[in-house]
């Protein structure tokens, strides 16, 4: 325990330079801005940042993501609640009430909620990612390929079903995302497939400049297609979060806190689904049920608590067992891979230093939040009002020259337009994007671990769904699929009928 | 909304039976390119490492989810007559895809320098797109060009210094 918090304080004062400090500033500027504006989320933020900061030490250019990562999550509630537009999805709770405040012209007290909400919801994660972590830890020691080839499996249908929409149609995005994941040589062998003799493709998609291409240039096309009309921002009265605001709703900040951290653990489920489930619990809980979306501070503020927290939960499963919670937990551990840092089952035995860098690195970036919180409002308001087609052709520079910058090769640049125009189409016939993504993350990781277990069994399927971590992966998974099956819900809906009557 | 949410509200059941079909296709075609992948048995590997097993699976799976698709659109009405739908507002965007597409593929890498093409791309972008909005504002040709023409620069000054100086990129 003690040991902990002695490694802990080396992490932090490790980054107390004013080379960090400088850092921190600066990427939760970009955070929070790229996040206030609609259209731009925390994951293109991240990506885009992978790409510049190549060239930075390891431990600098992850305080810059992860800096980034959590300003963009904090930023999507300033244009929520002076908008009405989510600057990111994970903001989409935070609308329902922020707004209808800033209506009632108490914008400034609502952003007060907001920042409150966002620095305490980080705290609440920061704490279960100091704890939990280590645990985790402990329990992938456990999981062998059987394990692993769930946990993949596991993370695309969970991210299919969870993020809402068809979830049919988020198992083909996220199967065809495995699949992408597949081409180029195989881990085993060195088996060239599917490249049609071309020697770029042999090497296989890399994995930033597709995800750059699937949430910077598909999302700017979508930024493009729907107008956005001019913004007209109201007066502001004082944004300096009040304590008794905090004080009043402690216990939905712990609540929320805990559901945020929980969603963010979950593969694939992110701050969205954090947001939106720490809204509907509060909305349970509360003594004001009929105040929530027509201007509830308690709503807002379990919104806010449960997105933020749920970027340290989302960190957790990917130091642990290298699966990303979210989809910009997906971007920081593949810039975690680039910059030579292995997360993984093994990491608190190997470097158990890192998983605290990480916690003071989360920590410094709630520093960040908090400064902007209390200081940036009207500078953000101007930022609001740049128009979509200004700032589509520059992020369009930033996404091309960024993929280039990886490797120096212009095939990342087709490969970041081919995955923008593919997500783009994709998109408007309604396959969701984060289960597609997630199996070009995860692929590798479930074909390794299929065939490795099949060697070790020499064939036989059984040890898949015998060993008792599998079995549980495995029975969940069924459970999921056959609850989506439209008979199957007939059924229970029918049963649940008959009970009532 | 962006990207990172599920689309909202309803797609065609017709749209859905031709996303469905292709990914059909899609899901055939990677499991036939499986199944005729060399199996290295002149290796003498253990069949389960055979290269083409997983993505063979994979495709498969896609295959009869796109069935499945393709069933449900058929019966919410796939094959009924519909009116035709509304084109409205994708020949902008098709014009936007093309623009984009001209700088990231045609562009950069390919002739002109990477200053040159990214100035002329963004001063360009943004005087006929952004030109709706400015003109209701009641800005002149002119000063619309100049104000695009400043965003070009800045924007092809700063990324080229700052991706050759700061971070040591060989530019395209």
């Amino acid at each position: 325990m003690f040991q902990g918090l002695v490694v802990f304080g080396n992490s932090l004062a490790g980054f107390l330079t004013l080379e960090s400090i400088f850092f921190v500033l600066a990427a939760t500027l970009v955070g929070v801005v790229i996040g206030a504006l609609p259209g731009l989320t925390a994951t293109m933020g991240v990506a885009l940042m992978t790409t510049l900061t190549l060239k930075l030490p390891a431990n600098q250019a992850l305080l810059v993501l992860i800096c980034t990562y959590v300003g963009a999550i904090y930023g999507g509630s300033r244009s929520a609640i002076l908008l009405n537009i989510p600057g990111t999805p994970a903001s989409a709770a935070s609308c329902m009430d922020g707004f209808a405040l800033a209506r009632q012209g108490m914008a400034g007290r609502a952003m007060g909620i907001a920042t409150s909400g966002s620095v305490l919801g980080t705290v609440v994660g920061i704490l279960c990612l100091a704890l939990f972590t280590p645990l985790l830890g402990d329990m992938a020691l456990k999981f062998g390929a059987y394990e692993f080839f769930w946990l993949a499996a596991f993370g695309v249908i969970i991210a299919a079903t969870l993020t809402g929409g068809d979830a049919l149609k988020g198992w083909i995005a996220g199967f065809a995302g495995l699949f992408i994941a597949t081409i180029g040589q195989d881990g085993i062998h060195a088996f060239e497939r599917f490249n049609f003799g071309n020697r770029d493709l042999a090497g296989g998609i890399s994995l930033v400049p597709a995800l750059v291409g699937a949430f910077g240039f598909a999302e700017i096309l979508v930024a493009m297609k729907e107008r956005r009309p001019p913004v007209k921002v109201s007066a502001l009265d004082s944004v300096i979060p009040k304590i008794v605001d905090v004080l009043r709703y402690w216990r939905t900040i712990i609540r929320s806190g805990l559901i945020g951290t929980f969603m963010g653990i979950v593969p694939g489920v992110g701050e969205d689904v954090a947001a939106w489930s720490s809204y509907a619990a509060a909305k349970r809980a509360s003594r004001e049920k009929e105040l929530f979306g027509k201007g509830s501070m308690e709503g807002l503020m379990a919104a806010e608590t449960g997105n933020n927290a749920c970027v340290p939960g989302a960190i957790i499963p990917v130091l642990t067992l290298q699966v990303p919670g979210s989809a910009p937990a997906a971007v920081l551990m593949a810039a975690m891979l680039i910059h030579g840092v292995k997360p993984g089952p093994m990491i608190m035995i190997e470097s158990p230093q890192f998983v605290y860098d990480i916690v003071a690195m989360m920590m410094l970036a709630t520093f960040g939040i908090l400064l902007y919180g209390l200081t940036l409002t009207r500078l953000l308001v101007q930022v609001l009002r740049v128009p979509t087609t200004i700032i589509v052709p520059i992020i369009l520079v930033l996404c091309t020259i960024g993929s280039f910058a990886l490797a120096s090769r212009l095939f990342d640049i087709w490969v970041m337009v081919g995955f923008g125009v593919l997500g783009f189409f994709l998109r408007q016939y309604g396959y969701p994007m984060a289960p597609l993504v997630l199996g070009i993350v995860l692929g590798d990781l479930l074909e390794k671990n299929f065939r490795r277990g099949l060697v070790l069994s020499d064939g036989d399927l059984m040890p898949f769904v015998t060993r008792p971590i599998s079995a549980v992966l495995a029975t969940t998974i069924v459970l999921i699929v056959l609850l989506r099956l439209p008979t199957v819900r007939r059924l229970f809906s029918r049963k649940t009928g008959m009970e009532a009557a | 909304m962006s990207i990172e949410t599920s689309p909202e509200g309803e797609v065609p059941a017709r749209a859905d039976l031709v996303s469905a079909l292709l990914w059909m296709a899609f899901g055939g075609a990677v499991t036939v390119g499986a199944w005729r992948m060399d199996r290295l048995e002149h290796l003498h590997i253990n069949r389960y490492e055979a290269p083409g097993l997983v993505p063979g699976i994979l495709g498969a799976v896609v295959l009869l989810l796109g069935i499945i698709l393709a069933l449900r659109a058929v019966r919410r009405g796939a094959l009924k007559p519909v009116a035709a739908a509304s084109r409205e507002g994708w020949g902008r965007m098709a014009v936007i895809i093309a623009a984009m597409l001209t700088y990231s593929v045609l562009l950069v890498g390919r002739g002109p320098p990477f200053w040159l093409s990214t100035a002329a791309f963004v001063t360009l972008f943004i005087f006929f797109f952004d030109r709706g909005r400015q003109s209701a504002l009641g800005r002149s040709t002119a000063r619309q060009a100049l104000l695009a023409l400043a965003f070009g620069i800045a924007t092809s000054a700063v990324v080229s210094l700052a991706f050759e100086h700061i971070f040591y990129v060989r530019l395209p």
